[in-house]
Order: C-alpha cells, then structure tokens, then sequence
C-alpha cells in the first residue's frame, strides 16, 4: 500500500465520488462537475472511434481485392471522407482534452472546478450538436469530398457538403468554447503558492493546445462557411467562373489544419510527459525544455501550412519558403522525444499498460515523424504528395502517437477515475495487439505510396494487392486490440479490484485526492507544496 | 468553497472621461484626414496612408475605450498575437498571388 | 460525515470564484481570448482580400469607385460615435450616473441601428444595379472578374461584420435593460465591460473595412 494509501485511510471518512454523489439522470445530463463532462466526452468520443474505426475497416475491407470487393466506388469515396470527418473533429481534437483535460486539470492545480462550470456543459452539448449534425449527413446520403473539402470539388459535388460543413463548423464552436474555458481556469484558479513553473505538464499542454485551438478554429470556421455558401448558392468566391482562386481556399483550410495536427497532438504529448515520469517514477529530465518545446511548437505551427499545398499550383518561392520553415517544426517535436527517453534514465521502471503505450508511441510517433520531414522537403513531397505515403505518414503520428497517448491515458487514469484496476496482462497483451496491428496496417502503407499507389483510389493495379491484404489484416489485428481494452476496461469499471488513491506511486497532483474523487474535488486541500515531480526527495519507490 | 488562488487580481484603473473625449476627438480628425487622403494625390502611397491611419485609429479604439492602456500583459499579448497572425496569413497568401 | 464535507454535499454548484474581483479578472480574461478568437474570425477574409488585391490590382480600384463614399464615410463617422459612446456609458455607470447611462446606452443602440439602415440602403441600391455576389452578379458596366470578386469579397466582409453588429446592438439592448432595471450598477458592471469591449472590435473591424472597400484608388 502506498504511503498516500495509509494516510488517507487514517483520514476522516470519506465523501461519496463524484459517481454516486447524486444519481438521476438528469444529474449526469446537465452536470456542471469538470469530472462527469469529461466521462460525458469519453462516452461521446469513443463512439466516435467506434463509427470512425467501422468505417476504416470497410475502407479496407474494400481495398483486398484491386476492383470492387464490398462496395461501389462513389460509396467508397464517401466513407474516406466520413472516416476523415469523424476521426479528425469527433475524436482526435476533442478526446484528450475533453476528457482528461476537463478531469484532471482543475484537480492539477488545486481548483474544484474549471472557471465556467456551465460553460463546460454547454461546450459537451454544442459537441453533441455538431456531431448530430455531421452525421445527418450521413443519412443525406454521404459526402464525398475528402476531409479536406476542396475546392472545386466541393462547391459542385452533389453529395451532402451542407449537412458536413455545418456540423463540423458547430463542432469548432464547441472546441472555442473547451479553450476558452482551459485557458481562463489555468490563468486564474492555481491554488495559492502553485507558479507557473511548478504546474503538471499536462496542464501545459493543455494549454497550448487552448491557445492554438482559439487561434486556429476561426479560420476553419470561415473556409467552411465560405465552401457551404459557394456550394449552397455558388456565391464563387473560389470560383474561378467568377472570379475565385481555388488554391486560396487550401492557403485558408490548411491554416487552420496545419496547427489543427498539433491541437491532436500536444495534448497526447501532455499524456507521455506524465506517463514517463510516472513509471519511471523520475522527474522530468528538463521541466523547462519540455514547457518551451510546447510553445515552440505552437507557434511554429502556424508558420508551415504551405506544405500541404507544395504541387497544388502556388508559386515555387512561396512552396520554398514552407518548405524551409517546416524543417524546423520538428526540432521541438525531437527535443521532447529525447526528453522523455532521457528521464527513463536511472529510474525505477514499471512495466504496465501505460508505460507499453508510451514504448509505441516513441517508435511510431518517431517513426511517423521522421516521415513527416521527410514529406515537408518540396522535392520529394512531388513524388509522395497524394499517395499512400502521406496517409501512412499522418496515421503513423496520429494513430501511433494520439491514440497510443489516448490509450496509455486511458489506463494511466482509470484508477483515478473509477477506483478500480484493469487488468495488467490483459492490458499488456491488447497494448501489442494495438500496436503491432497499427505497424502491419500502416508500414505497408509506406511501401504501397513509395511504390506510386495514390490515396483515395478506389481500384488499383494487381500488383500492389499483398501490401494491402496485409494492411487489411494489421487493421483487423488493430480492431482486436482495440476491442479488447474496450471489453476490459468495461468490466474492470464493475469488477476491477480497488485501487487506492495512488496505485502507481505517482507523485503528481491528480494522485493526492481520492480515486475516485468526491463531488468538489477533495474535502481538505492536498499538499501543493511537494512538486509535482518530486521523486528523487523520496528515495524511489514509495 | 472556492480555493485559494495564484492569480493577482487588483482594482483595475479605468479611463477618465477626458480621454474619452479627446480620443474621440482624435478619432474624427484622422476620419477626415482618411477621407482627405483618399482625394489627395498620393499615387501609389494610398494604400499604405489609408492602412495607416486606420491602424492609428484602431490604436486609440483599443488603447483609450477598450482601456488596453490600463490592461495587464495578457489583453496586449493577445491583441499582438493576432495582429501577428493576421499578417502572416496575409503574407502567406500574397507570396503565392504575387509570385506564381 | 465531516462538518466541511457535509456543508459541502448541502451545497448545490461549486463556485470556482469567492469573490467578485477573481469572477472580474476571469470574464475580463475570456472575453478578451474570445475576442481574439472573432479577430482571427475576419482575419480570414481580410487575408482573401490581400491575396486577390495582388492577383487582380487596378480592378479593384475600378471596383471600389463604385461603393458610395458618402455611405462608407458616415457609417464610419456612426460607428466610431456609437463606440464613443458605449465607452461613455461605461464611464457614466462607473460614476454611478445612471441617467447619463441610459442616455449613452441609447445613443449606442440608436448609432448602431443607423449604421444597419445605411448599409441596407447600401445594399438595395447595389443590387437594384446587379452588384450582387458570385454567380448572382451582372453589373455589365464593369464585367471583369476582378470586380465581381471585389463585390463577392464586399458582400462576405460586411455581410459578416454587419451580423456581429446585430448581435452587439442585442446586446446594447439587454445592457440597457439591466442598467434601466438597476442590475447593473456602479458596483456590479462586469456584464457592461464586456458588451462595451465587444462592441469596441465590432468598431475596429468597420475601421479597417472602410479604407479596404471604398478608399482605394
């Protein structure tokens, strides 16, 4: 038992959690408990992956054979671009944050709350809203686009554009509002004492994900509304009938979606900072490198949206410049992978669930991310735009690097959240399931887009047939795993042995209060004083 | 209930109604001088004059009635950011336009 | 059960802020990142007008020609009074001069609501001349594609900028309403400073339209 364990037993009794502390319906739909939103959007989003995870698996049950397997082409077209829809706007961006982000930052900096509690509800409804509203589209009879809604495409596709840009406009306006909310809190309800420089990572993270959201989802909020005029009532303004340039609409989609990357990605690089520390129970090797690479990123972020656009007909002095600039994106992204490795150093290792996640992560997001440079050098992004290439390389960092983050939060947390364990070797055993079904349905990928096989095709020459069947199969090796931790975890949230407050020995904040918490958070205030990191003060392992 | 918090909170300083009134004032005389600009001959100097005053008055609107002049450093930060952003999203197009 | 716990359980929605000066700081803090988040909102099409200025030059000169200045210029001179005045309000409030505040408030609403009369005067008189956007265009004086975008660009960025006006003279309008019922006060005015600094950036926004759509020569 750990030393928390022991004293919070010697504690006065305890409240109820926050599970049971009123149970109506109603209670959990129009909560303003940071905590019961966040279970809210783990229950939202993970439906999301689900529908997002089905349409993958058609998708690739498509593409075992060269010709027509399961489905017709057009159908085809609109289930990438669903795929791409719900992953990107009803998973990836608000999964993280949504759910850790509202259940551990409050708790991280020693507030009951988030700054506007109702707020937060209204942020989990307006999610609700846009999701129903992109997926009506569905019923409209699908989208076809792509996920990137380009023009010309998209303002004479007959397929439901309205519906989709809509719903995902609404989904931004929910994501404003979880900033907003983010930002205000860490600005102003630190508990007295806690500086800036002593917070969790996570909670930086957090937080510069906020800013770039806030930054960054107007723009998107305009091209959509600009491509649902232009479709709906062909107002032209990137109509070249008219007047319009199509490439402007790509200049304004990928300012947005170039820093949209790192909104799903700092927040799951604020999950690994915690997770290594944890379980190797070492601090940080470098706080501040960490807490400034975030920053660095954001801001960079901002500056290399061209390189989506190297063979889209911008001028070559424009693409050069992107170039060059998105060169340097990845230093900061490379400062934090050897961070991490480098706090493993001389600690005391656990080997658990999260900590596997974490080991997947660092090959697959490295992995992903090298790629990533590699396809922001103009000359051979010419040969690899538009190929399986490029969809390997951003699934390698957004499935090898947040959903692995997601996954290793998912267990990190789960007795903080429920009280309960999982169990370890079921965990271990999905945990490779998951990522060596991601690396067999991926690295393929890789081959096939190096080999000239371009994405969002529907048919293919013979020749590239086994790396597909063998993506295919990877992907359903990946669909075990996930379904695995899912039937686990399930079970585990009724039958999992207790936890303990600290099960892990963790010395951050989130580990001082109850597993699970009461309603507000923790009767008595926790110790601030100890750092959030401070292992080597101990001794090691508790 | 609520904790004990980090965050500096002190009795903010508020514009007086004199500056009010002569921000006012500023704002109307660089509107005419907008105005006269427009019809002066200026040449290929228009766009950067009329950009220019209105930067001016944009100043005094967020300085004077906006009260950014009494505002701590993340109201001005967040007013630079974007003024940032904006020209680099302007200067991102325009390389392309300009140059294709 | 804990005395503090069960005072705690009794309670019905945690507070995260004990006094009025923190829930200040904190409004005061999220408007101004929402704000920032409106700017970047136009920052949008101010970049598409930047981008297709350099494509097409001299037409949107020739294009400009075509938006009444005395229009422009008078909805830029009720603009900035109406921001005059919702600073004014604020200020009147804060001296505890109610009067003054109704009067201000009024003056705001009544500015902002001429600024819409002039700009729907605007409108009908450009597509009584077939100045409309995109596809609906078919002014033959001046049929290059330079100029029909100048007017799309027009249409989108006071089109988008006039709807914020709606909402911030809704907002005038319930400000009003709580001054006039004394909920807003000079103890109580966080709500105002919030609806003034709104309105404020509407105010800016206009300040950089103007010269963009009807000065350039």
């Amino acid at each position: 038992m750990s030393v928390d364990e022991g004293m919070a037993s010697q504690a006065a009794p305890r409240e109820r959690s926050f599970w049971t502390a009123d149970t109506s319906v109603r209670s959990w739909l129009l909560t303003r408990d940071h905590k019961r939103i966040g279970i809210l959007f783990l229950v939202g989003t993970s439906l999301s992956l689900a529908l997002g995870g089905l349409f993958a698996l058609l998708l690739r049950l498509e593409l075992l054979t060269p010709d027509r397997t399961i489905m017709g082409p057009t159908t085809y077209n609109k289930l990438f671009t669903q795929h791409g829809v719900v992953m990107v706007w009803m998973f990836m961006i608000p999964a993280i944050p949504g759910i850790f982000g509202n259940f551990m930052l409050p708790i991280m900096i020693g507030a009951r709350d988030v700054a506007f509690p109702t707020l937060n509800l209204a942020s989990f409804w307006v999610y609700v809203l846009g999701a129903v509203v992109t997926l009506t589209a569905l019923a409209a009879g699908g989208v076809d686009t792509g996920w990137t809604f380009y023009v010309p495409y998209s303002a004479t596709s007959l397929s439901a554009v309205g519906w989709t840009v809509t719903g995902v406009f609404i989904l931004g306006i929910s994501t404003i509002m979880s900033a907003i909310n983010f930002i205000v809190t860490t600005h102003t309800l630190r508990v007295q004492g806690l500086g800036w420089m002593q917070l969790p990572l996570f909670v930086w993270a957090i937080y510069g994900t906020a800013i770039i959201q806030v930054v960054a989802t107007p723009v998107l909020g305009l091209s959509l509304l600009l491509v649902g005029l232009d479709h709906g009532f062909k107002l032209g303004i990137f109509d070249p009938q008219y007047g319009g340039d199509p490439i402007f609409y790509q200049h304004l989609f990928w300012f947005y979606s170039h820093p949209a990357v790192y909104i799903m990605i700092l927040p799951g690089f604020g999950v690994i900072s915690e997770v290594v520390s944890s379980f190797s129970h070492n601090p940080p090797v470098s706080y501040r490198l960490i807490v400034y690479s975030t920053f660095g990123i954001s801001f960079v972020g901002f500056l290399t949206w061209g390189h989506h656009m190297f063979v889209s007909g911008m001028s070559t002095f424009d693409a050069g410049i992107f170039g060059l600039l998105s060169m340097f994106v990845a230093i900061f992204s490379a400062i934090k992978v050897f961070a991490w490795t480098m706090t493993l150093r001389g600690g005391a290792i656990s080997l658990t669930t999260p900590l596997l996640y974490f080991f997947g992560f660092m090959f697959l997001f490295v992995f992903g991310g090298m790629t990533g440079v590699a396809v922001a050098s103009e000359s051979l992004d010419v040969h690899w735009h538009d190929t399986y290439f490029v969809v390997a390389h951003f699934h390698f960092v957004m499935v090898g690097g947040t959903l692995t983050a997601f996954l290793a939060a998912l267990h990190y947390w789960f007795p903080k959240m429920t009280g309960r364990r999982y169990p370890e070797r079921l965990g271990i055993a999905s945990s490779s399931l998951v990522v060596l079904g991601f690396f067999f349905t991926f690295m393929p990928q890789f081959l096939l887009g190096n080999a000239g096989m371009p994405r969002r095709y529907y048919s293919y020459p013979e020749a590239y047939q086994w790396l597909n069947v063998l993506s295919t199969g990877g992907a359903s090796v990946l669909a075990c795993g996930l379904l695995l931790t899912l039937s686990y975890l399930c079970v585990a949230c009724v039958r999992g042995a207790p936890a303990g407050d600290n099960p892990w020995g963790s010395r951050c904040f989130e580990w001082r209060v109850a597993s699970p918490p009461p309603k507000h958070n923790f009767t008595e205030l926790p110790d601030f004083e100890r750092g959030a990191y401070a292992y080597a003060e101990e001794g090691g392992l508790p | 209930m609520a904790t004990p918090v980090s965050h500096p909170v002190n009795e903010p300083e508020s514009a007086s109604g004199r500056a009010l009134r002569w921000a006012f004032l500023a704002l109307l005389v660089l509107t005419g001088l907008s105005w006269a600009g427009a019809h002066a001959p200026l040449g290929h100097l228009h766009g950067l004059f009329a950009l220019g005053v209105a930067a001016i008055k944009a100043l005094v609107v967020a300085f004077v009635f906006m009260e950014l002049r009494h505002a701590g450093f993340v109201p001005r930060f967040i007013a630079l950011l974007t003024l940032l952003f904006i020209g680099l999203m302007c200067t991102g197009i325009v390389a392309d336009a300009l140059w294709r | 059960m804990s005395r503090e716990s069960a005072a705690l359980a009794s309670q019905a929605e945690p507070s995260p802020y004990a006094q009025p000066e923190t829930r200040r700081a904190a409004l005061t803090l999220a408007i101004w990142v929402f704000l920032g988040s409106e700017t970047m909102l136009f920052a949008g099409l101010f970049a598409l007008y930047t981008g297709y200025r350099a494509l097409y030059g001299a037409d949107f000169a020739h294009a400009a020609a075509f938006n009444e200045e005395w229009i422009g210029s008078l909805n830029t001179f009720v603009l900035i009074s109406s921001s005059f005045f919702a600073a004014w309000a604020l200020h009147a409030v804060r001296a505890g001069r109610r009067v003054m505040a109704l009067a201000s408030l009024c003056a705001v609403i009544a500015l902002g609501l001429c600024f819409l009369g002039l700009k729907s005067l605007e409108y009908y008189d450009h597509l009584s001349r077939g100045i409309a956007p995109g596809q609906f265009y078919t002014f033959t004086r001046l049929p290059q594609h330079g100029a029909r975008l100048f007017f799309t660009l027009y249409y989108f960025m006071t089109g988008l900028h006039a709807l914020h006006v709606i909402v911030g003279l809704s907002i005038m309008a319930w400000l009003l309403h709580r001054v006039h019922r004394k909920r807003t006060t000079r103890e109580r005015h966080v709500e105002l400073e919030l609806g003034a600094l709104y309105w404020h950036l509407v105010d800016i926004v206009w300040i950089f339209l103007w010269p963009l759509l009807y000065l350039i020569r």
